[in-house]
């Protein structure tokens, strides 16, 4: 009798127990569920709008006087008067960006990145860009060739671009660009010019002393670039040839020569005159 | 009781189960071993390797078998045999040589005694070249003939061809079928022990792939192992400037190294045009007349004669050209931009100084390594 009066009590006092651990749980669970459900309601009456983004496709054109650039003919006449052709054009695009109303700058390609442009090489022309958020865009901008931070040796291993290498001891990185021709010299010989652009050196008789950077970034302004949501916009960057001969600096082929990978003072001007080579439109 | 029918229930659903088991057979799979190609710092790590034949340890070992195997004529008789080796060898950069014990000053001639249009191209670093074998690449993997897209087919070309090998497919097949010890490599290298001649080229073309040079002292002299001595180091810099010997933009330098575009110039040899295998013949434009590959400069020194028809003997003549001979044209290409003085007009002592870089592009490593070497012993001949 007294260990079923026992065993009853103690079960008694056990059903208890878990009955007043059960009451305090469900009180906490409703605090819980309350507590959710008000950090719901604020999320759902503050969370923005997903944001829309277009794509665009950008196109290269090389062009002489307005036209497409004609290879292998000596079609064209610069500042200097120097008849020349235009054999091949291999050339280097960095930090490409848009810039919207608000001066904000939208990346158009990751800092690794570089757009190798290549006459010979139709892949190389265009490239189409994705998720950009919807908006109004004033200007596109690019940097011509690499800063000192991205102008890095070794940094391309594959070709292409590994044959755009710039030697070490002339400064390293690569090519900004090779733009390779042939002109008519006073004897009226068809000469071949290197017009390549890239690190320049300074020097002290045959000693190099210093280096300069001969990049430059560019702006182009457009007037209103709309980038829709889903929908792709379509632009053209020109580069227009005779540009880099003709101003501010008029340039002459038959002074620099050939060559002028170690003649700072030509590629300082061919930079200075790079300040409206490029031209940006919507591609129709 | 229950408990009886329950214990007895159970024991006959495991008997079930387990006589379901039958009896399997063993499966005979065939598995190769991926040949991994290890890539320096610097080098390229697109590799031109076609889809359909991935290189195996397998493949490698029959190919470098099949390379060397004179019975890839077809023929057995001493006087008959010639493979690959008979002509590329190892220590000539996989080329002839000027001094090949064979083919007088480097000229090759093949089983019927007949000269080759062109010398040859080494057999080196092939695996990074994308822009086309051959001194006008016309194999190339865009090419819309199929059977012109890699070094597989160039070794279908070689053979058959009537001024190297002109050899006969079947009579090849027949004959490797019967030889001990090859159905049992072919086996390995691709399933199946009858032998095709498809996979005799796709065996031989894996191991081409494996023949890479990346270990020069120039090489070493990047990686901070060594040295070089002031004529070498000056040597370096006329090769990598305008004003110097200009070499780079062609054949290229530590930032590729290469040392080759793989890509075609007019370099200014000649200025008539009538050679029928030149790049134009590949691309049909009139600017590519007289435009053929920019060899590599690796291990250069060994491998002459040089240019497309081995017209100079030494790096001595090939530098005296580009110092004072190189002649104009139409076609002539724009990086020859001191083409009108005749060429570079390096002076002697910078001339010694060029060729002494060269010499750094030499890779003992590769030219002595065994397993690019002749095998001591064919598979027919190793359980004799």
């Amino acid at each position: 009798m007294v260990e079923t009066v026992c065993l009853f009590s103690t079960k008694f006092v056990g059903f208890v127990y878990i009955e007043q651990i059960i009451s305090k749980l469900m009180k906490s669970l409703e605090k819980i569920l309350l507590l959710v459900a008000v950090v719901f309601m604020i999320g759902l009456f503050s969370c923005k709008k997903p944001v829309k983004e277009g794509s665009v496709n950008i196109r290269i054109t090389h062009t002489v006087d307005g036209q497409p650039a004609v290879y292998n003919q000596i079609n064209y006449i610069n500042a200097a008067g120097n008849q020349y052709q235009i054999s091949e054009i291999q050339w280097f695009i960095t930090e490409l960006a848009l810039l919207d109303e608000a001066n904000k700058s939208f990346s158009l390609m990751g800092t690794d990145e570089a757009w190798y442009i290549d006459t010979d090489l139709e892949e190389t022309m265009q490239r189409t860009i994705l998720a950009i958020p919807e908006g109004n865009y004033k200007a596109l901008e690019f940097v011509f060739g690499f800063t000192e931070e991205t102008n890095l040796s070794n940094r391309f291993v594959n070709p292409p671009e590994s044959f755009m290498f710039w030697p070490e001891h002339m400064g390293g990185g690569y090519h900004y660009m090779k733009l390779n021709g042939k002109w008519l010299n006073p004897q009226g010989q068809k000469e071949p010019f290197n017009f390549h652009l890239g690190i320049g050196q300074i020097y002290d008789g045959e000693e190099i002393i210093d280096f300069v950077h001969n990049y430059f970034k560019v702006s182009l302004p457009m007037s209103d670039l709309k980038i829709i949501g889903e929908k792709s916009s379509n632009l053209v960057i020109e580069m227009q040839i005779e540009n880099w001969f003709q101003s501010p600096n008029v340039y002459d082929h038959n002074e620099w020569g050939g060559a002028i990978m170690q003649k700072q003072d030509a590629m300082r001007i061919a930079i200075e005159n790079g300040h409206d080579v490029f031209n940006v439109m919507e591609d129709l | 009781m229950n408990a009886l029918k329950k214990y007895v229930g159970w024991v006959m659903i495991l008997l079930i189960v387990s006589s379901c088991k039958t009896e399997q057979e063993p499966i005979t799979v065939h598995e190769t071993t991926p040949y991994i190609i290890d890539i320096p710092f610097a080098f390229p790590t697109k590799l031109n390797i076609p889809e359909d034949n991935p290189m195996t340890v397998e493949g490698v070992e029959l190919g470098r078998y099949l390379f060397y195997d004179g019975r890839m004529s077809g023929r057995t008789h001493p006087d008959s045999l010639m493979s690959c080796g008979t002509c590329h060898l190892q220590k000539n950069n996989f080329e002839a040589g000027i001094d090949h014990p064979v083919f007088t000053d480097g000229f090759v001639h093949g089983i019927n005694g007949i000269q080759t249009q062109h010398v040859m191209l080494p057999l080196i670093n092939l695996v990074w070249n994308h822009n086309g074998y051959g001194w006008n690449g016309f194999i190339t993997p865009d090419n819309d003939d199929p059977a012109l897209r890699n070094i597989e087919d160039f070794v279908r070309i070689a053979v058959l061809a009537e001024d190297e090998i002109a050899g006969d497919t079947n009579r090849i097949k027949k004959l490797f079928q019967n030889l001990e010890g090859y159905p049992e490599l072919f086996f390995k290298a691709f399933g199946s022990d009858k032998i095709t001649f498809k996979n005799m080229e796709r065996a031989i073309a894996q191991f081409v792939r494996t023949l890479i040079s990346t270990d020069s002292r120039f090489d070493r002299y990047l990686r901070g192992e060594t040295q070089l001595t002031a004529s070498e180091l000056n040597g370096f810099v006329l090769f990598t400037t305008e004003e110097g010997a200009d070499c780079f933009h062609c054949h290229g330098g530590s930032g590729n190294p290469l040392f080759t575009t793989h890509l075609f110039y007019n370099n200014g040899k000649d200025t008539i045009f009538d050679e029928p295998m030149d790049r134009f013949a590949v691309t049909g434009d009139p600017m590519d007349k007289g435009a053929y590959k920019a060899p590599t400069l690796r291990n250069i020194e060994l491998s002459g004669p040089y240019m497309h028809d081995g017209r100079f003997a030494t790096l001595d003549e090939v530098i005296d050209f580009y110092s004072h001979h190189v002649k104009s044209s139409e076609q002539i290409d724009p990086l020859m931009h001191h083409v009108l003085r005749g060429g570079v007009q390096l002076t002697p002592p910078q001339k010694e100084d060029l060729k002494a870089f060269i010499r750094t592009l030499r890779d003992d490593t590769f030219l002595t390594n065994p397993d690019f070497a002749e095998p001591k012993k064919f598979p027919d001949e190793i359980s004799k």
